[in-house]
């Protein structure tokens, strides 16, 4: 076994200050994750009342739970994380020795920072924390019926979070735009990058109308008057979908990605079908800005409207099945090698399928009409971001560990942490479709016994801390990895995209030298030319 | 050839149909004006994008250009900026706090370009020096003397 040497120390004023695209991706990812717990141990809490029917926490305090829960998983930790992996990698994959914007980049950090210390600070006053949903719906949201500074910090972290959002999402659509390497054409990118393309267009052309939305209820607080009557706060409705539905896919696309790389690279094949899967992956992206008002079908639109929102929200399911095809194509006849990571990659292919078909039910207005507001939509959208993103993540995480640091993730305490989060996510969410298509209504802080809903209520919360136990799983192994170092290597996977021709972790710069990009999989054209040049000697001789 | 434009053109215009599908269901008129304002954003966008790869492509190979290490002018600007957006709710003096470190924000931010350019200037000079553009064939990563907020330092593009 070969030990790695510890990286040598920077002073933490210069790293705060950094405009080093790997150190503000490595910050913002390491706030998210802390973000994360936070949001779990939240859940937890939620998970224990409901286990319990009531009695743990008042309904307000209940109120501010979810809110905050939401809040905090979608804005400071999904959303954030999935842009961070791409502010490390995307420059690496193309060959770029820095980020467009790198101010800007550590701008978006600081404000991400800041928008999350400002969200929490909530708990501190003594209104609370928020605590009208992580939508923040108009009227529910305004100073008369969410009264006190929780909510008006709420607004403001939002909108210092999502600005910073917006301007990383800029830098990496620029650096992948702008600044690929001689040779690294658009049809040679790595499928990553192509999946941060499509997740920076969403970001970049989605996220304005939040921040527009937070102003317009920032105002409407103060001086009243900016959402009028019933039409006044389904305007606010719109506002807030035309970005809270593309944010779901900013949430998933680039753990799609990271999937893609994963499975090709373990499966030794080069990536099946790419050629469609960044035409799928545009047009995925392109479709979910149309689909916004699918989560409105109940408000009372037109019926054309609705029509219109149907029919869009059903063509996704083209697009995905091109990327499910790709998949397996992958792996299909491959060379397996069972990683954590392949695992996790495995995980999100199969607990997203399901995340998928569910989100076809609540597509069709007649459905939807049913399962609105009730738990079976809360199990469809966490087999989306936890069972699909989160594994997605995991696996992008035990990939790329050892290039970011150069040290290897413990492989036994990784399949570990990946068994019992299988376990924990299944008994968490799927007992909510039961319980969604029997009528539990989400964000209820207590159910009367004759419901029948406590069993499986209390399956749910034997998840819940199951998962919290392979989040410390996790923890574990990094500690353990980061002390007892285990070196990496340029490149310990036998892996296809530029990051992994330079050292581990990459200098400042990122690249001393580039080898040939001819396809999207440069170090898999390198390795077979040679190869064949090994097998041409051997006939040779 | 840099085409990176197309991807913005192409889901730009992806946007546009989408808009014009939208017309015979008779959408309300904040459905309709988002989607399309998001697709004229990001045709604009595609076309600024197609006109700076333009003048890129006319600059000089192998020309410099300072990259950035640090800075703390940044730092300052979005602490200055948030104070300011909380002090629209919590009262003018920290409204007033937050613009002060927004304006020192905003000069350091100004100093900092001033040592950039000079640095670029610096680098170019040497490289027109026969001995220098000799030696200067990998990626340089030079302190520039005369930045003092940052350290600025020229790589060739």
């Amino acid at each position: 076994m070969s030990t790695a040497a510890l990286p040598a120390r920077e002073t933490p004023l210069r790293l705060l200050a950094s405009t080093d695209h790997k150190r503000i991706a490595l910050s913002a990812c390491a706030l998210s994750l802390l973000f994360f717990a936070a949001g779990g141990v939240l859940a937890l809490v939620m998970r224990t009342q409901l286990a319990a029917d009531g009695g743990v926490v008042s309904q307000d305090t209940y109120n501010e739970l979810f809110t905050m829960h939401g809040s905090t998983m979608i804005y400071l930790f999904v959303v954030p994380i999935a842009l961070a992996v791409g502010l490390y990698v995307v420059p690496l994959q193309v060959g770029a020795t820095a980020v467009a914007g790198p101010r800007a980049a550590l701008a978006g950090l600081w404000l991400f920072a800041s928008g999350g210390v400002v969200m929490w600070s909530g708990f501190l006053s003594t209104s609370g924390a928020a605590k009208a949903s992580w939508w923040g719906f108009d009227p529910l949201s305004d100073s008369v019926h969410s009264p006190g500074s929780g909510m008006e910090l709420w607004i403001v972290g939002v909108a210092l979070v999502t600005l910073g959002q917006l301007i990383w999402a800029g830098c990496v659509l620029l650096t992948a735009l702008r600044r690929r390497a001689p040779g690294m054409t658009l049809m040679r990118m790595p499928v990553f990058t192509w999946t941060m393309v499509a997740t920076c267009l969403l970001t970049v052309f989605a996220f304005p109308a939040l921040v527009l939305a937070m102003a317009l209820l920032w105002a409407q607080r103060h001086f009243g008057g900016v959402f009028v009557g019933g039409i006044g706060a389904v305007d606010y409705q719109d506002l807030f979908w035309f970005y809270g539905h593309p944010v779901v896919y900013v949430m998933f696309f680039p753990f799609v990605g990271m999937v893609g790389e994963v499975l090709a690279t373990f499966s030794s094949r080069r990536f099946f079908g790419y050629s469609a899967f960044v035409v799928a992956v545009l047009a995925f992206s392109g479709l979910s800005m149309t689909v916004w008002a699918h989560h409105m079908f109940t408000m009372g639109s037109a019926v054309t409207s609705n029509e219109y929102f149907a029919l869009t929200s059903t063509l996704l399911i083209v697009p995905a099945g091109i990327e499910y095809f790709d998949f397996f194509g992958t792996i299909w006849r491959g060379s397996l090698r069972f990683t954590t990571a392949f695992l996790f990659a495995l995980g999100f292919v199969l607990q997203f399928l399901i995340g998928g078909l569910t989100g076809v039910i609540v597509a069709s207005p007649p459905l939807d009409y049913h399962l609105n507001m009730s738990y079976f939509v809360v199990a469809h959208f966490h087999y989306t971001i936890f069972a699909g993103g989160a594994f997605g993540l995991f696996g992008g995480i035990y990939y790329w560990f050892p290039k970011v640091t150069g040290v290897l993730l413990r492989e036994g305490l990784g399949k570990l942490h990946f068994l019992l989060m299988a376990i924990g996510t299944n008994l968490t969410f799927f007992p909510m479709f039961i319980l969604g298509a029997e009528g539990m209504t989400r964000r209820i802080a207590a159910y009367p016994a004759s419901t029948g809903w406590m069993g499986l209520n209390q399956l749910e919360t034997a998840g819940a801390f199951t998962i919290a136990l392979s989040a410390a799983v996790f923890a574990f192994n990094v500690v353990l990895s980061l002390r007892s170092r285990r070196a990496a290597g340029p490149d310990p996977w036998a892996a296809q995209t530029l990051e992994w021709a330079t050292s581990s972790p990459p200098p400042p710069h990122n690249f001393d030298s580039l080898p040939p990009i001819r396809s999207y999989a440069p170090l898999l054209d390198l390795r077979q030319a040679r190869e064949a040049q090994t097998s041409t000697a051997e006939v040779a001789a | 050839m840099r085409r990176g434009a197309v991807v913005l053109l192409g889901w730009g215009a992806l946007l546009g149909l989408a808009t014009a599908v939208q017309t015979p269901y008779h959408p309300t008129t904040i459905e309709f004006t988002l989607l399309g304002a998001a697709s004229a954003a990001t045709l604009l966008a595609g076309l600024v994008i197609w006109r700076l790869d333009a003048r890129s492509r006319r600059e000089q190979a192998g020309d410099w250009r300072a990259v950035t290490e640090e800075s703390f002018a940044t730092l300052a600007t979005v602490a200055g900026f948030a104070l300011v957006l909380l002090g629209g709710g919590f009262g003018l003096w920290l409204t007033l706090i937050g613009a002060g470190v927004l304006a020192l924000g905003l000069g350091g931010l100004l100093r900092e370009r001033r040592g950039r350019m000079r640095a670029t200037s610096t680098a170019r000079a040497r490289r027109a020096t026969p001995s220098h553009a000799a030696s200067a064939s990998p990626p340089v990563r030079r302190r520039e003397p005369h930045a003092h907020q940052t350290s600025h330092e020229a790589r060739r593009r």
